[in-house]
């Protein structure tokens, strides 16, 4: 290392702890605030749990709260590192402080990184205060914690805290003014999470077997902001063993090096946007322009569509699209008004109402006549490792060939038919190399295609069902409908055994009698619900069962459970 | 040495350095002239490296100054609004740039803060206009800078203070050898400081010349005839300018000063002498011959 570099390093760890210093006082604020979070409010929701005064009686477990506790500290850590970003950097924006800042004898790389450590690393203090604190905690009596649950949340915490500050630089760097700095961060990341919603909403009405849980998907991955708490959410929940209340699906590990990843791509970005940056710009709305014009079409994008349904009422005919048009020029021409503080470049600022209005109705045709070929997609029965179908919120494993089969009747026949919205089946499979496959398919009730009643009856779709009920033992019933002597909703507790003779029976039925009724919404239908527990009692599955009029096995098994009283009394075997 | 290279500097549509070329001297106190809006800020933010040239090069000791630290930590440069950091007082700002520039020289600050009636401990932002800029004065100084570049140094500083601050840039030049760049829209103000000068104008150099080199090439000569002779009896010489107030001519004439009262003793006139024209009349005059309308130019 030369003597040049030595100087240079230490002149940017001087400026670095110089800063520091100067942000003694949000520091200090932050580990206040958060140290009333936690443990402040923890130490209170555990007082009340111990006092018996909430509505569990439990020993106080933190093991479940540790998500929701932990997203809090996330969040406000994370909005106080933004913050902090903003504040260290506003130097940028006044043509008096950047000429000194950048008169010094320092690089921009080191300038851009004391200054964005000095703004991050005291943010370690409260979160480890925080976590600690946790740690602490959870060795008191009566409390039910898990640590590698803690540590993993502490991790987290912090890769997300350090995610959101290096996001935010692109924005701090590429802004001219605070207020254009605002602008384009919140019109951006706001923006991008509102126009991923409006293509699901227009992919919900264009698409032929477009599925919604597709939308969660790019909804999480909208902004790296829901992304970093989706993943924590979800990592959590897998550790605390909740695995269906996951949002993503990715390993905890992957998530945390994602996090990181987009961090360290944040921050390179961030140097050599700032490496090029323009002094001169400081004062004026954008050091970099392509902000603003992302921001603007994004804007004129959200407006355009906002406005249409407004005045169209949901429907997307000619009113839509006038008003959409109308909406993108308004949003675009009031974002450039804004950050010129004039109208003088409304010409740019009309072009890119046309941009965004032109991106509206370009989605919209290209979603209408599926160019990517989406809702035609059906794969090779070799390539599918799992398929599973769900029939009106009833869901159980097919044979491969069976659900392409479905699948193919369903492009070909039913999907011509997609402004229909009936009773609906979901094609769920399961593909080599980890990818999902999803389709929805909506059929008239009055014209029940053969293949789903063959489907619906089909050994497999039972088979699974019944090992999944072997792996029960506590059970409770609720049936709803006019069979039940008229009375429009019962319940009982079954004994395993019982459990088992009523779902045999049932299935006896539903492979003998069942007609094309029992997959609409007939008013002669009733239902039997079935909640399962196993012995501990904290695992539990939940199905639901359609019973036909005809299903008289079925009926007389369950009026005979019922008529021994209900919930109060099990039958003895 | 302070070099400059073609060099390009564009703001928008407008060209605020165009392809200028020419260079400072170690040592030297060179004043930068122009009206508002020539270009003479944008050169000092070039020269310090806060501002990265659109064309050509600007170098310091040969070397390109945008982000190399290494030329930085030999500049200080001093805009013409001073920035403090917010509720800091001028002992913790010296403290920062102490830690920031290598070269900082604490003996340097005591001498300045003796000679400047401040309080070092008060916030500066309570303070004057005028006492913020000898802050800053302070500080840039305390830096012991090889090159000092000054942005309208002596706004707001009051006559005893202007005097101070010439003495000092003067004794940074003999006993340090520090190059000063002071610009300036007011051309009195350099006249009795600096050895050099250049005057820009929309973003081109006009003139760029030792002070020296221009009080020997110029002179005003004053001449009262009995009968004024015909303009073309002055042909041998290299007139500039000619003003007739009655049997009274005023000239303005390049050349040597011995050879031109030779020259105009011959044609016996009643009285004659030569006097040194001020910095601003030089200006003047070397403007109006490449044809420049003065007025605009230089403004006080």
């Amino acid at each position: 290392m030369t003597s040049a570099t030595l100087s240079r390093n230490k002149a940017g760890f001087n400026l670095f702890k110089f800063t520091v210093r100067k942000n003694i006082g949000i520091i200090i604020l932050a580990t206040v605030f958060m140290l009333l979070i936690c443990p402040g409010y923890v130490f209170i929701e555990m007082s009340n749990y111990q006092a018996g005064s909430s509505f569990f009686s439990n020993p106080y477990n933190m093991k479940n709260s540790i998500i929701g506790i932990s997203t809090v500290i996330t969040v406000v850590v994370s909005i106080i590192a933004v913050f902090s970003c903003f504040v260290n950097f506003s130097f940028l924006y006044s043509k008096k402080s950047v000429d000194v800042y950048h008169a010094l004898p320092i690089t921009r790389t080191s300038l851009l990184f004391s200054r964005f450590f000095a703004a991050v690393v005291p943010l370690f203090i409260p979160i480890i205060l925080c976590y600690g604190s946790l740690i602490g905690l959870s060795f008191f009596d009566n409390v039910v914690a898990d640590i590698k649950s803690i540590l993993t949340a502490f991790a987290f915490s912090a890769a997300i805290m350090l995610m959101s500050a290096a996001f935010t630089m692109i924005f701090i760097v590429c802004a001219g003014s605070v207020f254009d700095l605002i602008i384009s961060f919140v019109g951006i990341n706001l923006g991008a999470f509102l126009s991923v919603l409006i293509v699901f909403s227009l992919c919900d009405k264009y698409l032929i077997g477009f599925y919604g849980s597709n939308e969660s998907f790019w909804i999480w991955h909208s902004s790296p902001f829901i992304y970093g708490v989706a993943a924590q959410y979800s990592v959590l929940y897998k550790q605390i063993g909740y695995n269906s209340l996951r949002i993503l699906q990715t390993e905890p590990i992957v998530s945390l090096l994602m996090i990181l990843a987009i961090a360290v791509v944040s921050v390179v970005c961030s140097v050599l946007l700032y490496n090029r940056r323009k002094s001169e710009k400081s004062g004026d709305s954008y050091a970099y322009k392509f902000i603003y014009y992302i921001c603007s079409i994004l804007v004129g994008f959200v407006a355009a569509y906002g406005l249409g349904m407004i005045f169209s009422v949901g429907s997307y005919g000619v009113v839509f699209w006038i008003f959409a048009v109308l909406g993108a020029v308004l949003g675009t021409v009031t974002l450039g008004g804004i950050s010129d503080k004039g109208f003088k470049t409304v010409k740019k600022s009309l072009l890119f109402g046309a941009v965004s209005a032109i991106l509206l109705a370009a989605t919209v045709v290209s979603l209408k006549l599926d160019i990517t070929g989406f809702s035609k997609r059906i794969p090779e029965t070799d390539s599918i490792k799992e398929a599973t179908v769900n029939l009106m919120g009833d869901e159980f494993k097919v044979n491969p060939k069976k659900a392409v089969e479905l699948h193919k009747f369903f492009v070909e026949e039913a999907g011509k038919d997609a402004e229909y919205y009936g009773q609906y089946a979901i094609i769920n499979y399961e593909l080599e190399g980890s990818k999902n496959l999803n389709r929805i398919y909506h059929y008239d009730e009055n014209d029940v295609p053969d293949i789903l009643l063959e489907i619906y009856k089909s050994d497999e779709r039972w088979e699974e069902l019944k090992e999944k009920l072997s792996e029960l033992n506590y059970f409770t019933v609720d049936f709803y409908g006019k069979n039940f002597d008229d009375r429009e909703a019962a319940g009982v507790t079954l004994s395993k055994e019982q459990a088992q003779l009523l779902i045999d029976t049932y299935i006896s039925d539903v492979k003998e009698k069942a007609t094309e009724d029992i997959l609409s919404y007939d008013d002669s239908l009733s239902h039997m619900y079935i909640e399962g527990r196993d012995g501990d009692g904290n695992d539990y599955e939940y199905f639901k069962f359609t019973i036909e009029q005809s299903f008289e096995s079925t009926l007389n098994l369950v009026e005979q459970f019922l008529s021994n009283g209900g919930q109060s009394t099990v039958l003895k075997d | 040495m302070i070099s400059c290279k073609n060099l390009t500097k564009t703001f928008g549509n407008k060209k605020a350095l165009d392809n200028v070329s020419f260079d400072i001297a170690d040592g030297s106190i060179y004043g930068l002239v122009g009206s508002n809006g020539s270009g003479k800020s944008t050169f000092l933010r070039l020269a310090s490296g806060v501002y990265m040239p659109d064309g050509g090069e600007i170098t310091v000791d040969g070397e390109s100054v945008f982000n190399n630290p290494q030329i930085k930590g030999r500049v200080a440069f001093l805009g013409d609004t001073p920035y403090f950091f917010a509720q800091s007082s001028i002992n913790e700002m010296a403290s920062f740039y102490s830690s920031m520039y290598e070269s900082f020289d604490y003996d340097i600050y005591k001498r300045l803060i003796e000679t400047f009636p401040l309080d070092y401990k008060a916030k500066i932002s309570s303070m004057s206009k005028g006492m913020q800029r000898q802050a800053a004065l302070i500080l840039a100084m305390s830096t012991a800078p090889k090159y000092l570049l000054l942005d309208e140094a002596f706004d707001g500083l009051d006559v005893v203070m202007r005097k101070v601050l010439k003495a000092i840039l003067i004794d940074g030049a003999e006993k340090r050898g520090m190059t000063t760049v002071i610009a300036s829209h007011n051309l009195r103000e350099l006249e009795d400081l600096c050895d050099h000068v250049g005057l820009i104008h929309n973003g081109n150099v006009l003139f760029n010349d030792e002070i020296e080199n221009l009080r020997g090439k110029l002179h005003k000569v004053q001449a009262a005839f009995e009968q004024v002779p015909e303009i073309t009896v002055f042909d041998g010489l290299n007139v500039l300018k000619t003003e007739q107030t009655g049997s009274i001519l005023q000239m303005v004439i390049r050349g040597d000063e011995s050879e031109i009262m030779d020259y105009i003793n011959k044609l016996s006139p009643l009285f004659a002498e030569c006097i040194e024209p001020t910095l601003e009349e030089m200006f003047v005059f070397e403007l109006e011959v490449t044809g420049y309308d003065v007025s605009n130019i230089i403004k006080e």
